[in-house]
C-alpha cells in the first residue's frame, strides 16, 4: 500500500513558491530557464539550475540546515505548488521540513498552505548562502557550489 | 673605285629612249635627276640593276614585262628589242690606273597576238667590253667578271636603293622577324661570304665524295658496301655516345644538385621542428581534437552536476538534514506503535465509487444511503492518503539513510565530480601547453610548403632514376655498338686494305673536316665583327644627320643593331624607343639612311650610290644634313629627287652637283605639263634642265619648283 504518484497536497495551497524580492533577479540569473541578455540559453556551468524550483529546493535545504528561517521576508512569488506534481520526493522533503519545523507535528501534512509558508521562510533564509556558494571561488559557478556544499559539515 | 659615266636605255618599259651622262667630278659628286612621282624613277633604277645583274635584279622575271606597255604591234612589229648599256670606269685606288668598261645587256621580247598580252623572252646574257686605245675587248664570262670583280650582286640593294623602301628596315608593317631578316641580309651581304659559303659547300661535297670513295672504291661487292655503310653508321652512332653520356651526366648532376638543395631545405625544416614537420602537424591536429573532446567532457561533467541538482535534492537534504531525518523517523515509528497513524481503508473505496457498484454488486445509484456511506469512507480515505504518505515517508527515510553513504550520496557524488573536473582540467592544461609548444615550433616552418617540397623531391628522385636508367641503356648500347664496331672494323680494314686506299682516304677526310670547321668558324666570326662595325658606324652617321628637338620625348641618345639584327633606338634615361612608333618620320628616314650609309661604308667598296627619293618629305634642316653627308661621303651619287625634296636645299644641291637632268613623263600632259610631249603618252623622256630651270619639254603648270 502506498500513496499514488499523483498525490500532491501542495497543489491546493494558495501559497506559491517565492524568493526574497531583493534577491529574485540575481537568483534567477543562475537558472537556465532564464535566458541571457542576448536571448541565448546559458551554460550549466554558469547557471547550474535548470528551473527556478531547483534553486528554490536547494535554498530550502540550506536554510533548514543552517537554521536560517525568515518568515517575514518580502517575497516575490514565481510559481504554484502544482510544479511538484508527480515529484513525490520533493513533496516529501518540503513536508518533512515543515513537520520538523513544527515540532514533528505530523498533522501538518494536512495543512499544505502552512507547509509552503514554512518552506518559503527557509528559502528566504537559505538563498543568500546558495548565492554565496555559487560565487565563493574562482572556478565555474556549478563547481564552486558543489565544492562549497561538499565542504559543509 | 667604280663610277658610272653614262647610260643608254632602249624600250625598257616607259624608258623608250633615254641617254644621259653622269657627273664624275669627285669634289662635286652628285648627279641630280629631277623627277616627279610616276615618271619612271624606279624603272630607271631597275634598268641599271638589270644591266649589271640580269634577272637577279628583277622580281618575278617571268611576269616582269620589260617592253613598253604602249608598244604597237601593228606599227612597230611583234618583237621588241630591249637594251641597257652602261659605260663605267673602274679606277684602281692604289695605282690610279683607270679602265673603262661598257656593259650591254639586251633581250628580245616577242609579243603574242593572242590578245592576252603574253610574250616570250630571248637572249639576256650581257656583253662586257673593256675600252682600250686599241678598241673594245670583249671580256669572257662577263657575269662572273662583273659580280666578282666589279659590282658584287650582294651589294646591289645597298648601292641601288629606294629611299622609301629602305624604311622597311625599321618601319615595316611586316613582322619584327622579317625586319630583322632584312637587316641580317643587308649586313651579311657586306661580308662577301659567297666565296666562303661556296667553299663550305664544296668541302662538304668533297667530304661526301671521300666517304663514297672509301665505301664504293673499297669494294664493288654489295655485301662489302653494306659492311662499310654499317660501319660508318655505327661509327657515327658510337661517336655520339660520349656526348649523350655527357648530356645525361650533366642532367644527373643538375638533378642531384636540385635533390640535395630540396633535401637540405626539408632537413632544415626537420631540425627546426625537431622531427618530421608533417607528423608534428598531424600531432597538433590530434591534440586539438583531443582538446575539443576534453572540453566536451568538461561540459558533460558540468551537465551531470546540473542534473544532480535537478533530480537529487532529496539526497542533499538527507546529507545535510540528518537531525531532522532522525527525529522524524523516531516520531513516525512512535506514532505507528501508538496507533496514531491508523491502518486505513484502501484505494478500493474510490474505485467502487467510480464504477458505481459495491463489491457485493449493489448499484450505488439505487441506494443513496450506501452511496452516502461510501462518500464518508472516501473522506476517511483522503485522511488515509496523508497517513499513507507518512508511512511512505518513513519507508523513504530508511532508503535515503542508507543511500547517503552510497556512491550517489551528495558528498560522494560531489567528491567524485570534483575529482573528475580536476582530472579533466589537468589534461586540458597539458594538452593546451603541448598545442602551444607545437604551434610555436610549426610557426617556424609555416613558410615551407612541406607537401610541395616532398613532391618535388619525389619528382627529382624519379627523374634521377630515369636518367640512371637511360645512362644504363646508353652504356649497354655502347657495349653492343663497340663490339659490333670492332667486328665491323676488322672487316672494313680488310676491305680497305684490299684496295689500299685506307690511309689516303682517311687523311683526306680528316683534312676536309678541319677545313670545314675553319670555314664555319670564320663565317661566324665575320658575322659578329661586321654587325658590330655596321652598328657603330650607323650610330656615328645618325648622330651627324639627325635633327631633334630636345623638348621632344623621343630624344634619341644612340642607335645600334642588336646581335639578333634588330635596329635598336635608345632614348634618354636608357629608355628603349620603338622605331616604328616612337620616333618621327624624319628620324626614321635619317635612321634608315644612316643604316644604308653605314653598310656602304663598312663594305669598303666605292661604288656609285644610286638613290631614289632619298630625302622624302622631311624638313629643310634634315634634308640639308643628309644631302651634305651624302655629298661628302661618296665619290659618286646619282639622286632622283622630286621638286618637293629639292625645295629648301637648292644651295646644297648646287654646291655639290656636277650634272643635272630632268625626267618627265608624257602621261602628265595635259594635267601637269604645259606643252604636248614629243613622245607617245606612255613614255618618259629626258632633258638637261637643272633643278630650277625648265624648257618646252618639262615645263609644268605652276612652275617646276
Amino acid at each position: 500500500m502506498s500513496v499514488t504518484s499523483n498525490w500532491n497536497p501542495l497543489v491546493s495551497s494558495s501559497t506559491r513558491l517565492a524568493f526574497p524580492a531583493t534577491l529574485f533577479d540575481i537568483a534567477v540569473s543562475f537558472c537556465r530557464k532564464n535566458k541571457d541578455e542576448m536571448g541565448q540559453s546559458k551554460q550549466v556551468q554558469d547557471a547550474p539550475f535548470e528551473r527556478y524550483v531547483d534553486l528554490w529546493m536547494l535554498a530550502l535545504i540550506l536554510g533548514r540546515r543552517q537554521g536560517k528561517y525568515d518568515p517575514n521576508a518580502q517575497l516575490k512569488e514565481f510559481i504554484g505548488g502544482d510544479i511538484f506534481q508527480g515529484d513525490l520526493a520533493r513533496i516529501s522533503i518540503i513536508l518533512s521540513i515543515a513537520i520538523a519545523h513544527e515540532g514533528l507535528d505530523t498533522q501538518l501534512v494536512s495543512n499544505p498552505k502552512l507547509c509552503m509558508k514554512i518552506a518559503n521562510g527557509y528559502v528566504a533564509g537559505g538563498l543568500q548562502d546558495v548565492l554565496d556558494a555559487l560565487n565563493s571561488r574562482g572556478g565555474k559557478n556549478i563547481e564552486n557550489l558543489f565544492r562549497e556544499l561538499a565542504s559543509e559539515d | 673605285m667604280l663610277y658610272f659615266k653614262s647610260v643608254k636605255i632602249k624600250n625598257f618599259r616607259q624608258l623608250r629612249d633615254i641617254e644621259l651622262s653622269f657627273g664624275v667630278n669627285h669634289s662635286r659628286p652628285l648627279t641630280v635627276i629631277r623627277a616627279e612621282n610616276r615618271t619612271g624613277k624606279t624603272t630607271f633604277l631597275t634598268a641599271l640593276a638589270w644591266a649589271l645583274f640580269g634577272n637577279d635584279a628583277l622580281k618575278a622575271r617571268k611576269a616582269y614585262r620589260m617592253h613598253p606597255i604602249d608598244w604597237d604591234i601593228q606599227k612597230e612589229g611583234s618583237t621588241v628589242p630591249i637594251s641597257v648599256e652602261i659605260h663605267f670606269t673602274n679606277e684602281d685606288e692604289e695605282t690610279l690606273n683607270k679602265e673603262d668598261y661598257i656593259v650591254r645587256r639586251e633581250c628580245i621580247e616577242t609579243l603574242e597576238t593572242d590578245g592576252r598580252d603574253s610574250f616570250t623572252v630571248s637572249g639576256q646574257d650581257p656583253v662586257l667590253y673593256r675600252v682600250t686605245e686599241r678598241g673594245h675587248e670583249t671580256i669572257p664570262n662577263p657575269t662572273a667578271y662583273i659580280t666578282r670583280r666589279l659590282f658584287p650582286l650582294s651589294l646591289k640593294d645597298i648601292f641601288i636603293t629606294d629611299g622609301d623602301k629602305t624604311l622597311s628596315f625599321i618601319d615595316s608593317e611586316d613582322t619584327a622577324n622579317n625586319r630583322k631578316e632584312r637587316v641580317k641580309r643587308a649586313v651579311r651581304s657586306l661580308m662577301q661570304l659567297e666565296a666562303l659559303e661556296r667553299a663550305s659547300a664544296h668541302v662538304k661535297d668533297v667530304r661526301r665524295d671521300i666517304n663514297r670513295t672509301i665505301e664504293y672504291n673499297s669494294s664493288s661487292e654489295s655485301n662489302e658496301i653494306q659492311i662499310l655503310k654499317e660501319y660508318n653508321d655505327n661509327e657515327i652512332e658510337y661517336s655520339l655516345i660520349p656526348q649523350q653520356l655527357e648530356v645525361q651526366e650533366e642532367n644527373l648532376s643538375t638533378i642531384k644538385d636540385l635533390l640535395s638543395s630540396l633535401e637540405d631545405e626539408l632537413s632544415q625544416a626537420y631540425t627546426k621542428v625537431g622531427g618530421d614537420p608533417q607528423e608534428k602537424a598531424l600531432e597538433l591536429a590530434r591534440l586539438k581534437q583531443e582538446h575539443a573532446e576534453l572540453l566536451r567532457d568538461l561540459d558533460k561533467q558540468y551537465l551531470e552536476m546540473g542534473n544532480y541538482l535537478k533530480n537529487n535534492s532529496h539526497m542533499i537534504y538527507a546529507q545535510f538534514c540528518q537531525d531532522d531525518f532522525r527525529a522524524l523517523d523516531t516520531e513516525l515509528t512512535s506514532q505507528i506503535e501508538k496507533g496514531v497513524i491508523p491502518d486505513v481503508m484502501p484505494q478500493i473505496v474510490k474505485e467502487r465509487m467510480q464504477v458505481g457498484t459495491c463489491i457485493c454488486g449493489l448499484k450505488l445509484s439505487e441506494h443513496p444511503d450506501v452511496l452516502e456511506h461510501f462518500k464518508k469512507l472516501a473522506d476517511t480515505t483522503a485522511d488515509s492518503e496523508q497517513t499513507m504518505f507518512l508511512l511512505q515517508l518513513k519507508h523513504d527515510l530508511i532508503n535515503w539513510t542508507q543511500s547517503t553513504d552510497a556512491s550517489y550520496g551528495f558528498r560522494q557524488f560531489s567528491h567524485s565530480a570534483g575529482s573528475d573536473l580536476i582530472r579533466i582540467r589537468k589534461k586540458i592544461r597539458i594538452t593546451e601547453d603541448r598545442i602551444s609548444d607545437l604551434s610555436a615550433i610549426l610557426e617556424q616552418t609555416k613558410d615551407v610548403d612541406i607537401d610541395s617540397l616532398r613532391m618535388r623531391i619525389n619528382q627529382a628522385r624519379a627523374d634521377e632514376r630515369e636518367i640512371l636508367e637511360l645512362q644504363g641503356q646508353i652504356k649497354a648500347n655502347e657495349r653492343l655498338l663497340g663490339a659490333r664496331l670492332a667486328d665491323l672494323k676488322k672487316q672494313k680494314d680488310q676491305i680497305v686494305k684490299k684496295v689500299g686506299k685506307k690511309d689516303t682516304a682517311e687523311n683526306r677526310l680528316t683534312a676536309a673536316d678541319d677545313i670545314l670547321r675553319i670555314i664555319v668558324t670564320t663565317i661566324e666570326a665575320l658575322g659578329v665583327d661586321t654587325l658590330n662595325e655596321v652598328s657603330a658606324v650607323m650610330n656615328d652617321i645618325f648622330q651627324k644627320i639627325n635633327v631633334q628637338d630636345e623638348a621632344d620625348q623621343s630624344v634619341i641618345v644612340s642607335v645600334a643593331i642588336s646581335q639578333d639584327h634588330e635596329i635598336v633606338v635608345n632614348g634618354i634615361n636608357s629608355k628603349r624607343l620603338v622605331p616604328s612608333t616612337d620616333i618621327s618620320g624624319a628620324q626614321k628616314r635619317a635612321l634608315t639612311l644612316a643604316f644604308i650609309f653605314a653598310t656602304v661604308q663598312v663594305s669598303g667598296r666605292e661604288l656609285p650610290n644610286i638613290i631614289d627619293t632619298p630625302l622624302g618629305t622631311q624638313s629643310g634642316e634634315l634634308k640639308r644634313l643628309m644631302l651634305e653627308y651624302t655629298a661628302l661621303n661618296t665619290k659618286q651619287a646619282i639622286l632622283f629627287l622630286t621638286s618637293s625634296e629639292i625645295a629648301g636645299v637648292e644651295d646644297v644641291i648646287r654646291k655639290y652637283t656636277d650634272r643635272y637632268w630632268t625626267l618627265t613623263h608624257a602621261d602628265h600632259y595635259p594635267r601637269e605639263l604645259i606643252n604636248r610631249p614629243p613622245v607617245s603618252t606612255k613614255s618618259a623622256y629626258i632633258c638637261a634642265c637643272d633643278i630650277q630651270s625648265s624648257c618646252v619639254l618639262c615645263a609644268r603648270k605652276g612652275g617646276n619648283k
